[in-house]
């Protein structure tokens, strides 16, 4: 029996940034985490606790994968990867958000040009 | 003393870093010590500290199975805000009680140890008032900071002075913190606020209609207000939070229900069954029409989605 509805929820933004900071490369948690910050302009950054509390999660998800573990001058590193599923996710959410935005561009520019019309 | 303190929270993050088990894995214990001791290395002390209290919180959660992928975890994320707001509500309708009690009309009988009584109990209960206020605005590091002052302060505050709290609404406090400061932070902060400030609005009203029926700020209207319309406004808020998670609905209100609930019971204090029952049964209630609700609204959204004839 299914209970309640099954429409996805958006994704929380940690998430999002996570999964596109993996888009175009595996990265390690420690790029991640400086990736995340940087795609955010700063905004967001993940203390190691959440940063790994969160690809634990996406993990048990099945939406990215370890792809190898590996030692770089002593630390040990493990190089995550998106899955089919963590693309899919990643590209469900990037429609949702580019139609979010078409509409918003489409409204505000109604409102300017009334704003326009208004000062002429 | 700055190179004092970085040391502290280095060694301090060896401490954290105990709480994990060894079932985490040495490899991948061992990246997020790395990673984490470089943090608090290359960060200030406070947000070294900070750094450190997030790996601990991980830490915990990972020991005692809290984690957001688990049910408990993901359980514990939906009653968080809602928790917290219950409590938050409940510290500020107190608030108010104390400030009534000292500027009301029988303000000039308070003796000096009632005065200080009134006093540590504003002190005691406004760290949780505080805490609603930040997870109804989105400051979930605030919310959290407030939540471990009400875990430590509130019960620390009750036990060493004389307050106008009783255990029961000590512990009501300090627990529904404890909630929020246990639940897993990547899924605490969803969007989805309306139900939090729904609990919060429903249970304020409840309070103040009755209040103003009864025409006296007297305990009994307050706690009469706030046991029926608690579990009411989270049965309703629950089925609505957790109306998108699907399969794991049903395990998420089993999980989150009791935490939220067991407060209220032991705020009843009364030995009768249908008073303890009552705020069982309202939640029930609440939960049912609820979900009945949103299952409705679902599947006219259904019927009327062309995409799906």
């Amino acid at each position: 029996m299914v209970i309640g509805m099954t429409k996805k929820r958006s994704m929380q933004e940690p998430t999002f940034l996570l999964l596109t900071a993996l888009a175009d490369q595996p990265r390690h948690g420690y790029a991640l985490g400086d990736e995340v910050a940087a795609i955010s302009d700063g905004r967001v950054r993940l203390g190691a606790g959440t940063l790994y509390g969160t690809l634990d999660r996406l993990l048990a998800e099945g939406l990215i994968q370890v792809e190898r573990e590996e030692t770089v001058d002593g630390r040990p590193r493990r190089v995550f990867a998106l899955t089919p599923a963590g693309t899919q996710a990643l590209t469900d959410e990037s429609e949702r958000l580019r139609a979010a935005l078409r509409e918003a561009d489409r409204r505000l520019a109604t409102t300017r040009n009334r704003l326009a019309g208004g000062t002429a | 003393m700055t190179a004092d303190r970085t040391t502290l929270n280095t060694r301090l993050l060896r401490r954290a870093l105990t709480l994990y088990p060894a079932s985490y894995g040495t490899h991948g214990l061992a990246e997020l010590a790395d990673h984490a001791e470089r943090r608090v290395r290359a960060a200030r002390p406070m947000a070294g500290l900070r750094e450190v209290a997030d790996v601990a919180g991980h830490g915990a959660r990972v020991r005692l199975g809290l984690v957001s992928h688990r049910p408990m975890g993901r359980a514990l994320a939906t009653a968080a805000p809602l928790a917290a707001v219950l409590a938050g509500t409940y510290a500020a309708w107190h608030l108010w009680y104390t400030v009534q009690l000292v500027l009301g009309p029988g303000a000039e009988e308070l003796g000096p140890s009632d005065a200080r009584a009134v006093a540590v109990t504003a002190l005691a209960v406004t760290p949780a008032a505080l805490m609603a206020v930040a997870v109804l605005a989105g400051r979930w590091t605030a919310a959290r900071a407030l939540a471990l002052v009400t875990v430590v302060a509130t019960p620390l505050l009750a036990t060493l002075h004389s307050t106008e709290l009783r255990d029961s609404q000590t512990v009501l406090l300090a627990f529904n913190a404890l909630v929020l400061l246990v639940a897993p932070p990547d899924r605490t902060s969803h969007p989805r606020s309306v139900a939090p400030w729904a609990v919060a609005v429903s249970i304020t009203v409840a309070e103040v209609t009755l209040t103003l029926a009864d025409g006296y700020f007297g305990e009994r209207a307050a706690h009469t207000g706030f046991d029926f319309a608690a579990p009411v406004a989270v049965g309703v808020a629950i089925a609505c939070t957790a109306r998108t998670v699907g399969r794991a609905a049903l395990a998420t209100v089993v999980l989150a229900g009791p935490p939220l609930l067991w407060p209220v019971l032991v705020d009843v204090q009364a030995d009768a069954l249908p008073f303890v029952l009552r705020p069982v049964v309202l939640f029930a209630a609440g939960y049912a029409i609820a979900f009945a609700a949103v299952r409705l609204s679902d599947r006219s959204a259904h019927r009327a989605d062309p995409q799906h004839p």
